[in-house]
Protein backbone atom coordinates (compact mmCIF):
# COMPACT_ATOMS: atom_id res chain seq x y z
CA UNK A 1 0.00 0.00 0.00
CA UNK A 2 1.16 3.45 -0.90
CA UNK A 3 1.03 6.13 1.77
CA UNK A 4 0.93 9.71 0.57
CA UNK A 5 0.18 13.25 1.67
CA UNK A 6 1.23 12.83 5.26
CA UNK A 7 0.18 15.92 7.17
CA UNK A 8 0.59 16.63 10.81
CA UNK A 9 -1.38 19.15 12.79
CA UNK A 10 -0.50 19.20 16.47
CA UNK A 11 -0.94 15.58 17.47
CA UNK A 12 -3.20 14.60 14.61
CA UNK A 13 -1.61 12.88 11.63
CA UNK A 14 -3.58 12.56 8.42
CA UNK A 15 -2.41 10.40 5.52
CA UNK A 16 -3.81 8.89 2.36
CA UNK A 17 -3.57 5.24 1.44
CA UNK A 18 -3.80 3.99 -2.13
CA UNK A 19 -3.60 0.60 -3.76
CA UNK A 20 -4.66 -1.26 -6.89
CA UNK A 21 -8.18 -2.65 -7.33
CA UNK A 22 -6.85 -6.19 -7.54
CA UNK A 23 -5.89 -6.00 -3.87
CA UNK A 24 -9.38 -4.87 -2.95
CA UNK A 25 -10.91 -7.52 -5.18
CA UNK A 26 -9.23 -10.26 -3.19
CA UNK A 27 -10.61 -8.75 -0.02
CA UNK A 28 -14.08 -8.47 -1.55
CA UNK A 29 -13.92 -12.10 -2.55
CA UNK A 30 -12.98 -13.09 0.97
CA UNK A 31 -15.75 -10.97 2.45
CA UNK A 32 -18.29 -12.41 -0.01
CA UNK A 33 -17.34 -15.94 1.01
CA UNK A 34 -17.66 -15.01 4.66
CA UNK A 35 -20.96 -13.16 4.35
CA UNK A 36 -22.68 -15.47 1.88
CA UNK A 37 -22.74 -18.10 4.60
CA UNK A 38 -24.59 -15.80 6.95
CA UNK A 39 -26.94 -13.91 4.68
CA UNK A 40 -30.19 -15.67 3.80
CA UNK A 41 -31.18 -15.13 0.17
CA UNK A 42 -34.41 -16.62 -1.20
CA UNK A 43 -33.75 -19.50 -3.63
CA UNK A 44 -30.29 -20.33 -2.27
CA UNK A 45 -28.93 -22.38 0.56
CA UNK A 46 -26.49 -20.41 2.75
CA UNK A 47 -23.10 -20.15 1.09
CA UNK A 48 -24.39 -21.30 -2.30
CA UNK A 49 -25.27 -17.95 -3.83
CA UNK A 50 -23.11 -16.92 -6.81
CA UNK A 51 -20.88 -13.89 -6.30
CA UNK A 52 -22.57 -11.78 -8.98
CA UNK A 53 -25.99 -12.32 -7.49
CA UNK A 54 -24.71 -11.73 -4.00
CA UNK A 55 -23.12 -8.41 -4.94
CA UNK A 56 -26.34 -7.47 -6.67
CA UNK A 57 -28.30 -8.30 -3.57
CA UNK A 58 -25.92 -6.87 -0.94
CA UNK A 59 -24.78 -3.82 -2.85
CA UNK A 60 -21.29 -3.29 -4.22
CA UNK A 61 -20.66 -0.18 -2.11
CA UNK A 62 -21.65 -1.92 1.04
CA UNK A 63 -19.58 -5.01 0.36
CA UNK A 64 -16.53 -3.15 -0.88
CA UNK A 65 -16.61 -0.88 2.16
CA UNK A 66 -16.64 -3.82 4.52
CA UNK A 67 -13.87 -5.49 2.55
CA UNK A 68 -11.85 -2.28 2.67
CA UNK A 69 -12.18 -2.02 6.45
CA UNK A 70 -10.95 -5.62 6.75
CA UNK A 71 -8.09 -4.85 4.44
CA UNK A 72 -7.08 -1.77 6.41
CA UNK A 73 -7.38 -3.62 9.70
CA UNK A 74 -4.86 -6.14 8.47
CA UNK A 75 -2.49 -3.67 6.89
CA UNK A 76 -2.72 -0.87 9.43
CA UNK A 77 -0.25 -2.08 12.06
CA UNK A 78 2.41 -2.59 9.38
CA UNK A 79 1.65 0.80 7.84
CA UNK A 80 2.01 2.54 11.18
CA UNK A 81 5.24 0.70 11.87
CA UNK A 82 6.74 1.44 8.48
CA UNK A 83 6.12 5.14 8.75
CA UNK A 84 7.05 5.42 12.44
CA UNK A 85 3.78 6.92 13.53
CA UNK A 86 3.65 6.64 17.29
CA UNK A 87 -0.10 6.22 17.43
CA UNK A 88 -1.83 6.46 20.76
CA UNK A 89 -5.37 5.67 19.76
CA UNK A 90 -7.39 3.88 17.15
CA UNK A 91 -7.88 5.95 13.97
CA UNK A 92 -10.17 8.91 14.54
CA UNK A 93 -11.51 9.31 11.07
CA UNK A 94 -11.49 7.21 7.91
CA UNK A 95 -12.64 8.98 4.78
CA UNK A 96 -13.13 7.29 1.46
CA UNK A 97 -11.79 9.27 -1.44
CA UNK A 98 -12.28 6.68 -4.14
CA UNK A 99 -13.92 3.28 -3.95
CA UNK A 100 -15.20 2.16 -7.33
CA UNK A 101 -15.15 -1.07 -9.26
CA UNK A 102 -11.96 -1.57 -11.28
CA UNK A 103 -10.34 1.61 -10.03
CA UNK A 104 -7.51 1.97 -7.49
CA UNK A 105 -9.03 2.73 -4.13
CA UNK A 106 -7.94 5.66 -2.00
CA UNK A 107 -8.66 6.38 1.66
CA UNK A 108 -7.67 9.14 4.02
CA UNK A 109 -6.97 8.18 7.63
CA UNK A 110 -6.40 10.47 10.56
CA UNK A 111 -5.04 9.29 13.84
CA UNK A 112 -3.71 10.81 17.04
CA UNK A 113 0.00 10.35 17.67
CA UNK A 114 2.26 10.82 20.64
CA UNK A 115 2.98 14.48 21.17
CA UNK A 116 6.46 15.91 20.68
CA UNK A 117 7.37 17.28 24.04
CA UNK A 118 9.48 20.39 24.14
CA UNK A 119 11.61 20.30 27.19
CA UNK A 120 14.61 22.34 28.29
CA UNK A 121 16.52 23.36 31.42
CA UNK A 122 16.44 19.80 32.63
CA UNK A 123 20.16 19.81 33.25
CA UNK A 124 21.26 21.01 36.67
CA UNK A 125 17.94 20.73 38.45
CA UNK A 126 18.09 21.96 42.02
CA UNK A 127 17.11 19.21 44.40
CA UNK A 128 17.46 18.50 48.10
CA UNK A 129 18.36 15.20 49.66
CA UNK A 130 17.69 14.24 53.25
CA UNK A 131 20.89 13.40 55.10
CA UNK A 132 21.17 9.92 56.51
CA UNK A 133 21.59 10.01 60.28
CA UNK A 134 21.14 7.04 62.57
CA UNK A 135 21.12 8.09 66.22
CA UNK A 136 21.78 5.88 69.24
CA UNK A 137 18.13 6.27 70.27
CA UNK A 138 16.97 4.89 66.93
CA UNK A 139 19.14 1.82 67.41
CA UNK A 140 17.96 1.42 71.00
CA UNK A 141 14.33 1.67 69.90
CA UNK A 142 14.83 -0.93 67.20
CA UNK A 143 16.47 -3.29 69.67
CA UNK A 144 13.71 -2.69 72.23
CA UNK A 145 11.01 -3.66 69.74
CA UNK A 146 12.98 -6.81 68.92
CA UNK A 147 13.14 -7.64 72.64
CA UNK A 148 9.42 -7.00 73.04
CA UNK A 149 8.79 -9.58 70.36
CA UNK A 150 10.86 -12.10 72.34
CA UNK A 151 9.01 -11.44 75.61
CA UNK A 152 7.47 -14.38 77.45
CA UNK A 153 4.38 -14.62 79.67
CA UNK A 154 4.41 -16.43 82.97
CA UNK A 155 1.56 -17.10 85.30
CA UNK A 156 1.85 -15.09 88.52
CA UNK A 157 -0.70 -15.47 91.30
CA UNK A 158 0.35 -12.46 93.31
CA UNK A 159 1.02 -9.79 90.71
CA UNK A 160 -1.17 -6.78 90.00
CA UNK A 161 -2.19 -6.35 86.36
CA UNK A 162 -0.06 -3.94 84.39
CA UNK A 163 0.15 -2.82 80.81
CA UNK A 164 1.22 -5.58 78.41
CA UNK A 165 0.10 -8.51 80.58
CA UNK A 166 -2.16 -11.27 79.36
CA UNK A 167 -5.15 -11.91 81.62
CA UNK A 168 -7.98 -14.41 81.56
CA UNK A 169 -11.31 -13.11 82.81
CA UNK A 170 -14.98 -13.99 83.13
CA UNK A 171 -17.01 -11.02 81.97
CA UNK A 172 -20.66 -9.99 81.87
CA UNK A 173 -21.68 -6.99 79.79
CA UNK A 174 -25.03 -5.18 79.95
CA UNK A 175 -26.45 -2.23 78.04
CA UNK A 176 -29.18 -0.32 79.94
CA UNK A 177 -29.75 -3.42 82.10
CA UNK A 178 -30.13 -5.72 79.07
CA UNK A 179 -27.46 -8.42 78.74
CA UNK A 180 -25.10 -7.88 75.84
CA UNK A 181 -24.16 -11.31 74.49
CA UNK A 182 -21.23 -10.22 72.39
CA UNK A 183 -19.09 -9.38 75.41
CA UNK A 184 -20.52 -11.80 77.93
CA UNK A 185 -17.89 -14.53 78.00
CA UNK A 186 -16.13 -16.98 80.29
CA UNK A 187 -12.38 -17.58 80.25
CA UNK A 188 -11.76 -14.76 77.84
CA UNK A 189 -8.12 -13.92 77.26
CA UNK A 190 -7.32 -10.26 77.03
CA UNK A 191 -4.07 -8.59 76.12
CA UNK A 192 -4.01 -5.54 78.34
CA UNK A 193 -2.98 -2.41 76.43
CA UNK A 194 -4.17 -3.64 73.01
CA UNK A 195 -7.51 -1.82 73.48
CA UNK A 196 -9.42 -4.63 71.83
CA UNK A 197 -12.65 -3.65 73.62
CA UNK A 198 -11.71 -0.12 74.51
CA UNK A 199 -8.87 1.80 76.11
CA UNK A 200 -11.09 2.55 79.14
CA UNK A 201 -11.69 -1.16 79.63
CA UNK A 202 -7.97 -1.94 79.72
CA UNK A 203 -7.31 0.95 82.10
CA UNK A 204 -10.01 -0.28 84.48
CA UNK A 205 -8.29 -3.66 84.71
CA UNK A 206 -4.85 -2.30 85.54
CA UNK A 207 -4.02 -2.79 89.20
CA UNK A 208 -6.48 -5.66 89.79
CA UNK A 209 -5.24 -8.91 91.27
CA UNK A 210 -6.15 -12.57 90.89
CA UNK A 211 -9.77 -13.20 91.96
CA UNK A 212 -10.68 -9.50 92.01
CA UNK A 213 -14.12 -8.64 90.76
CA UNK A 214 -14.65 -5.15 89.40
CA UNK A 215 -17.67 -3.41 87.96
CA UNK A 216 -17.32 -0.36 85.76
CA UNK A 217 -18.92 1.10 82.68
CA UNK A 218 -17.51 2.27 79.37
CA UNK A 219 -19.17 4.92 77.17
CA UNK A 220 -18.74 4.58 73.42
CA UNK A 221 -18.86 7.52 71.02
CA UNK A 222 -21.68 7.92 68.48
CA UNK A 223 -19.36 7.25 65.62
CA UNK A 224 -16.25 5.23 64.91
CA UNK A 225 -17.18 2.02 66.72
CA UNK A 226 -16.76 -1.12 64.65
CA UNK A 227 -19.91 -2.59 66.19
CA UNK A 228 -23.03 -0.56 65.43
CA UNK A 229 -24.92 -1.96 68.48
CA UNK A 230 -22.72 -0.09 70.95
CA UNK A 231 -22.50 3.26 69.15
CA UNK A 232 -23.43 6.04 71.58
CA UNK A 233 -24.21 3.55 74.37
CA UNK A 234 -22.78 3.01 77.82
CA UNK A 235 -21.85 -0.60 78.46
CA UNK A 236 -21.65 -1.85 82.05
CA UNK A 237 -19.05 -4.55 82.71
CA UNK A 238 -18.73 -7.02 85.57
CA UNK A 239 -15.28 -8.60 85.31
CA UNK A 240 -13.68 -11.31 87.46
CA UNK A 241 -9.97 -11.95 87.01
CA UNK A 242 -9.21 -15.67 86.69
CA UNK A 243 -5.57 -15.74 85.70
CA UNK A 244 -2.76 -13.28 85.20
CA UNK A 245 0.23 -13.97 82.98
CA UNK A 246 2.91 -11.38 83.52
CA UNK A 247 4.93 -10.17 80.60
CA UNK A 248 8.68 -10.33 80.98
CA UNK A 249 10.95 -8.75 78.43
CA UNK A 250 14.34 -10.46 78.12
CA UNK A 251 17.59 -8.51 78.33
CA UNK A 252 19.90 -8.21 75.37
CA UNK A 253 22.47 -10.87 76.14
CA UNK A 254 24.80 -13.03 74.15
CA UNK A 255 22.63 -16.12 74.68
CA UNK A 256 19.59 -14.41 73.25
CA UNK A 257 21.51 -13.07 70.29
CA UNK A 258 22.95 -16.51 69.60
CA UNK A 259 19.61 -18.29 69.75
CA UNK A 260 17.36 -15.77 68.01
CA UNK A 261 19.58 -14.07 65.45
CA UNK A 262 22.30 -15.02 63.01
CA UNK A 263 24.91 -12.97 64.85
CA UNK A 264 27.66 -14.10 67.17
CA UNK A 265 27.82 -11.27 69.69
CA UNK A 266 25.76 -8.40 71.07
CA UNK A 267 28.04 -5.84 69.43
CA UNK A 268 27.78 -7.49 66.10
CA UNK A 269 23.99 -7.48 66.37
CA UNK A 270 23.94 -3.81 67.36
CA UNK A 271 26.12 -2.95 64.41
CA UNK A 272 23.83 -4.82 62.03
CA UNK A 273 20.79 -2.99 63.41
CA UNK A 274 22.53 0.30 62.80
CA UNK A 275 23.45 -0.78 59.30
CA UNK A 276 19.88 -1.90 58.60
CA UNK A 277 18.49 1.44 59.74
CA UNK A 278 21.06 3.27 57.66
CA UNK A 279 20.16 1.45 54.43
CA UNK A 280 16.49 1.97 55.22
CA UNK A 281 17.00 5.69 55.61
CA UNK A 282 19.20 5.78 52.54
CA UNK A 283 16.46 4.13 50.46
CA UNK A 284 13.83 6.47 51.81
CA UNK A 285 16.03 9.47 51.06
CA UNK A 286 16.71 8.19 47.54
CA UNK A 287 13.08 7.52 46.88
CA UNK A 288 12.19 10.98 48.09
CA UNK A 289 14.88 12.42 45.85
CA UNK A 290 13.55 10.55 42.84
CA UNK A 291 10.04 11.68 43.61
CA UNK A 292 11.22 15.29 43.84
CA UNK A 293 13.04 14.84 40.55
CA UNK A 294 9.89 13.47 38.94
CA UNK A 295 7.88 16.45 40.18
CA UNK A 296 10.54 18.86 38.92
CA UNK A 297 10.55 17.18 35.50
CA UNK A 298 6.76 17.18 35.27
CA UNK A 299 6.78 20.90 36.03
CA UNK A 300 9.04 21.46 33.03
CA UNK A 301 6.48 19.99 30.63
CA UNK A 302 4.20 22.73 29.41
CA UNK A 303 2.68 20.95 26.42
CA UNK A 304 -0.94 19.92 26.36
CA UNK A 305 -1.34 16.19 26.78
CA UNK A 306 -3.91 14.46 24.55
CA UNK A 307 -6.95 13.35 26.51
CA UNK A 308 -6.67 9.81 25.10
CA UNK A 309 -3.29 9.28 26.67
CA UNK A 310 -4.61 10.35 30.04
CA UNK A 311 -7.58 8.08 29.62
CA UNK A 312 -5.38 5.12 28.78
CA UNK A 313 -3.14 5.86 31.72
CA UNK A 314 -6.12 6.01 34.07
CA UNK A 315 -7.33 2.68 32.75
CA UNK A 316 -3.84 1.26 33.25
CA UNK A 317 -3.82 2.49 36.82
CA UNK A 318 -7.21 0.99 37.54
CA UNK A 319 -6.15 -2.29 35.98
CA UNK A 320 -3.04 -2.22 38.13
CA UNK A 321 -5.16 -1.61 41.19
CA UNK A 322 -7.51 -4.40 40.22
CA UNK A 323 -4.55 -6.78 40.06
CA UNK A 324 -3.47 -5.59 43.48
CA UNK A 325 -6.93 -6.16 44.88
CA UNK A 326 -7.05 -9.64 43.40
CA UNK A 327 -4.16 -10.61 45.66
CA UNK A 328 -6.49 -9.93 48.57
CA UNK A 329 -9.23 -11.91 46.82
CA UNK A 330 -11.17 -8.74 46.21
CA UNK A 331 -13.05 -7.77 43.06
CA UNK A 332 -13.02 -4.20 41.87
CA UNK A 333 -16.81 -3.99 42.14
CA UNK A 334 -16.64 -5.19 45.74
CA UNK A 335 -13.98 -2.62 46.50
CA UNK A 336 -16.07 0.13 44.94
CA UNK A 337 -19.12 -0.76 46.97
CA UNK A 338 -16.95 -0.87 50.09
CA UNK A 339 -15.60 2.61 49.51
CA UNK A 340 -18.93 3.86 48.22
CA UNK A 341 -17.44 5.16 45.00
CA UNK A 342 -18.49 4.71 41.42
CA UNK A 343 -16.01 3.72 38.74
CA UNK A 344 -16.23 7.19 37.25
CA UNK A 345 -15.37 8.77 40.56
CA UNK A 346 -12.37 6.49 40.83
CA UNK A 347 -11.32 7.55 37.34
CA UNK A 348 -11.66 11.19 38.35
CA UNK A 349 -9.50 10.53 41.40
CA UNK A 350 -6.73 9.11 39.25
CA UNK A 351 -6.97 11.82 36.62
CA UNK A 352 -4.36 14.22 38.02
CA UNK A 353 -1.96 11.47 38.88
CA UNK A 354 -2.36 10.08 35.37
CA UNK A 355 -1.50 13.45 33.80
CA UNK A 356 1.62 13.56 35.93
CA UNK A 357 2.65 10.06 34.99
CA UNK A 358 2.07 10.65 31.28
CA UNK A 359 4.03 13.90 31.38
CA UNK A 360 6.86 12.24 33.27
CA UNK A 361 7.16 9.38 30.81
CA UNK A 362 6.97 11.68 27.81
CA UNK A 363 9.59 13.97 29.32
CA UNK A 364 11.97 11.09 30.00
CA UNK A 365 11.58 9.92 26.41
CA UNK A 366 12.16 13.42 25.11
CA UNK A 367 15.29 13.82 27.22
CA UNK A 368 16.60 10.45 26.10
CA UNK A 369 16.13 11.57 22.52
CA UNK A 370 17.74 14.98 23.08
CA UNK A 371 20.70 13.47 24.87
CA UNK A 372 20.90 10.63 22.35
CA UNK A 373 20.73 7.97 25.01
CA UNK A 374 20.12 4.38 23.93
CA UNK A 375 20.11 1.04 25.63
CA UNK A 376 23.01 -1.04 24.38
CA UNK A 377 22.80 -4.77 23.78
CA UNK A 378 25.04 -5.38 26.79
CA UNK A 379 22.79 -3.36 29.05
CA UNK A 380 19.78 -5.22 27.77
CA UNK A 381 21.46 -8.56 28.46
CA UNK A 382 22.40 -7.37 31.92
CA UNK A 383 18.77 -6.49 32.59
CA UNK A 384 17.59 -9.88 31.41
CA UNK A 385 20.19 -11.57 33.62
CA UNK A 386 19.02 -9.46 36.53
CA UNK A 387 15.41 -10.46 36.02
CA UNK A 388 16.31 -14.13 35.73
CA UNK A 389 18.55 -14.03 38.77
CA UNK A 390 16.13 -15.87 41.03
CA UNK A 391 15.18 -18.56 38.56
CA UNK A 392 17.15 -21.65 39.52
CA UNK A 393 15.74 -24.11 37.03
CA UNK A 394 18.10 -23.95 34.05
CA UNK A 395 15.51 -25.22 31.61
CA UNK A 396 12.94 -22.61 32.58
CA UNK A 397 15.64 -19.99 32.53
CA UNK A 398 16.41 -20.76 28.92
CA UNK A 399 12.72 -20.59 27.99
CA UNK A 400 12.27 -17.25 29.75
CA UNK A 401 15.39 -15.94 28.08
CA UNK A 402 14.08 -16.71 24.62
CA UNK A 403 10.73 -15.18 25.50
CA UNK A 404 12.40 -12.04 26.79
CA UNK A 405 14.59 -11.76 23.72
CA UNK A 406 11.43 -11.58 21.67
CA UNK A 407 10.07 -8.62 23.60
CA UNK A 408 13.27 -6.64 23.76
CA UNK A 409 11.53 -3.34 23.20
CA UNK A 410 9.32 -3.58 26.23
CA UNK A 411 12.33 -4.50 28.36
CA UNK A 412 14.42 -1.71 26.94
CA UNK A 413 11.90 0.93 27.92
CA UNK A 414 12.25 0.78 31.70
CA UNK A 415 16.02 0.37 31.37
CA UNK A 416 16.22 3.51 29.28
CA UNK A 417 14.06 5.39 31.77
CA UNK A 418 16.26 4.32 34.62
CA UNK A 419 19.27 5.45 32.66
CA UNK A 420 17.74 8.87 32.05
CA UNK A 421 16.82 9.26 35.71
CA UNK A 422 20.36 8.35 36.76
CA UNK A 423 21.75 10.80 34.24
CA UNK A 424 19.45 13.54 35.50
CA UNK A 425 20.50 12.89 39.07
CA UNK A 426 24.17 12.96 38.10
CA UNK A 427 23.66 16.30 36.43
CA UNK A 428 21.43 17.78 39.12
CA UNK A 429 22.63 20.13 41.82
CA UNK A 430 21.80 18.18 44.92
CA UNK A 431 21.97 19.92 48.25
CA UNK A 432 22.17 17.85 51.41
CA UNK A 433 19.70 18.80 54.07
CA UNK B 1 -47.01 -6.48 -24.76
CA UNK B 2 -44.05 -8.86 -24.26
CA UNK B 3 -43.91 -7.78 -20.69
CA UNK B 4 -47.27 -9.44 -20.14
CA UNK B 5 -45.76 -12.72 -21.31
CA UNK B 6 -42.67 -12.77 -19.18
CA UNK B 7 -43.31 -11.87 -15.53
CA UNK B 8 -39.90 -12.17 -13.88
CA UNK B 9 -36.67 -14.16 -14.00
CA UNK B 10 -36.32 -16.99 -11.49
CA UNK B 11 -33.01 -16.78 -9.71
CA UNK B 12 -32.24 -19.77 -7.54
CA UNK B 13 -29.40 -22.14 -6.97
CA UNK B 14 -30.67 -24.43 -9.67
CA UNK B 15 -31.27 -21.67 -12.19
CA UNK B 16 -27.76 -20.28 -11.64
CA UNK B 17 -26.43 -23.77 -12.15
CA UNK B 18 -28.06 -24.32 -15.53
CA UNK B 19 -27.25 -20.80 -16.71
CA UNK B 20 -23.84 -22.30 -17.46
CA UNK B 21 -25.58 -24.26 -20.24
CA UNK B 22 -27.05 -21.04 -21.60
CA UNK B 23 -30.45 -21.76 -20.12
CA UNK B 24 -32.49 -19.09 -18.40
CA UNK B 25 -35.54 -19.58 -16.20
CA UNK B 26 -38.55 -17.26 -16.13
CA UNK B 27 -41.95 -17.08 -14.56
CA UNK B 28 -44.36 -16.57 -17.42
CA UNK B 29 -48.03 -15.89 -17.77
CA UNK B 30 -50.09 -19.10 -17.38
CA UNK B 31 -51.94 -18.72 -20.68
CA UNK B 32 -49.01 -18.29 -23.04
CA UNK B 33 -47.49 -20.99 -25.22
CA UNK B 34 -43.86 -21.80 -26.05
CA UNK B 35 -43.93 -19.85 -29.29
CA UNK B 36 -45.10 -16.70 -27.57
CA UNK B 37 -42.39 -17.13 -24.92
CA UNK B 38 -39.72 -17.57 -27.63
CA UNK B 39 -40.85 -14.45 -29.40
CA UNK B 40 -40.99 -12.45 -26.21
CA UNK B 41 -37.47 -13.45 -25.09
CA UNK B 42 -35.99 -12.85 -28.54
CA UNK B 43 -37.49 -9.35 -28.74
CA UNK B 44 -36.92 -8.30 -25.14
CA UNK B 45 -33.29 -9.38 -24.85
CA UNK B 46 -32.26 -9.32 -28.46
CA UNK B 47 -31.13 -12.96 -28.55
CA UNK B 48 -31.77 -16.16 -30.53
CA UNK B 49 -33.72 -18.93 -28.77
CA UNK B 50 -33.21 -22.60 -29.67
CA UNK B 51 -35.67 -24.17 -27.24
CA UNK B 52 -38.34 -23.52 -24.66
CA UNK B 53 -39.45 -25.98 -21.99
CA UNK B 54 -42.41 -25.13 -19.83
CA UNK B 55 -44.07 -26.57 -16.78
CA UNK B 56 -46.97 -25.59 -14.57
CA UNK B 57 -46.17 -25.12 -10.92
CA UNK B 58 -49.21 -25.96 -8.87
CA UNK B 59 -50.09 -23.71 -5.96
CA UNK B 60 -49.44 -25.08 -2.49
CA UNK B 61 -52.17 -25.73 0.03
CA UNK B 62 -51.86 -23.28 2.90
CA UNK B 63 -53.84 -23.15 6.08
CA UNK B 64 -54.40 -20.32 8.47
CA UNK B 65 -56.24 -21.75 11.41
CA UNK B 66 -59.44 -23.23 10.15
CA UNK B 67 -59.28 -21.50 6.80
CA UNK B 68 -57.72 -23.49 4.03
CA UNK B 69 -56.51 -21.92 0.81
CA UNK B 70 -54.03 -22.34 -2.00
CA UNK B 71 -51.26 -20.13 -3.29
CA UNK B 72 -51.50 -19.20 -6.93
CA UNK B 73 -50.39 -21.65 -9.59
CA UNK B 74 -47.91 -20.32 -12.14
CA UNK B 75 -46.02 -21.31 -15.21
CA UNK B 76 -42.25 -21.73 -15.38
CA UNK B 77 -40.30 -21.58 -18.63
CA UNK B 78 -36.71 -22.72 -19.22
CA UNK B 79 -35.40 -20.93 -22.29
CA UNK B 80 -32.30 -22.23 -24.10
CA UNK B 81 -30.36 -19.68 -26.10
CA UNK B 82 -28.34 -20.25 -29.24
CA UNK B 83 -24.58 -20.56 -28.59
CA UNK B 84 -22.92 -17.18 -28.52
CA UNK B 85 -25.91 -15.31 -27.12
CA UNK B 86 -26.49 -14.41 -23.53
CA UNK B 87 -28.77 -12.25 -21.42
CA UNK B 88 -26.72 -9.47 -19.81
CA UNK B 89 -27.31 -8.75 -16.14
CA UNK B 90 -29.86 -11.50 -15.82
CA UNK B 91 -29.51 -11.41 -12.05
CA UNK B 92 -30.23 -7.73 -11.88
CA UNK B 93 -33.59 -8.13 -13.55
CA UNK B 94 -35.22 -9.62 -10.48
Amino acid sequence: MKVENIKRQDNLVTFEVEDAYSVLDVAIDKKYRELSKKVKIAGFRPGKVPKGHFINYYGFEHLSYEALIDLLNDAYPQLVDDHHFEVIDSPKDIQIINLKENEPFRVSISVEVRPDIKIKNYKGLRLEKNAVKVSKEDVQQEIQSFLEEQSSFEEDEKAAIKDGDHVTVDMVATIDGEPFEHWTKNEEEIKVGNSVIDKQFDEALIGSRLGDRSTFSVSFPDEGTYNKEIAGKTVAFDVTVKMIRVKSVPKLETDLVLSKTAFKSVDEYKKSVEEKLRTKQETTANNKLKEDLANAIVDLVKDVIPEVMIKHEVEDMIRHMENGLRQYNLQLTAYLSMTGKTLDELRADYHDEAIKSVKYNLALDAIAKLEKMVVSEAELQAEIDEQLKFETDEEKKAIYRVRMESMKDSIKEPVLKRKVVDWLLENAKIKKK
Amino acid sequence: MYKNVIIKPIITEKSSLISANNKYVFQVSTNVNKIEIRNAVERLFNVKVTGVNTLNVRGKKKRLGRFEGVTASWKKAVVTLKDGYKIENFEKLA
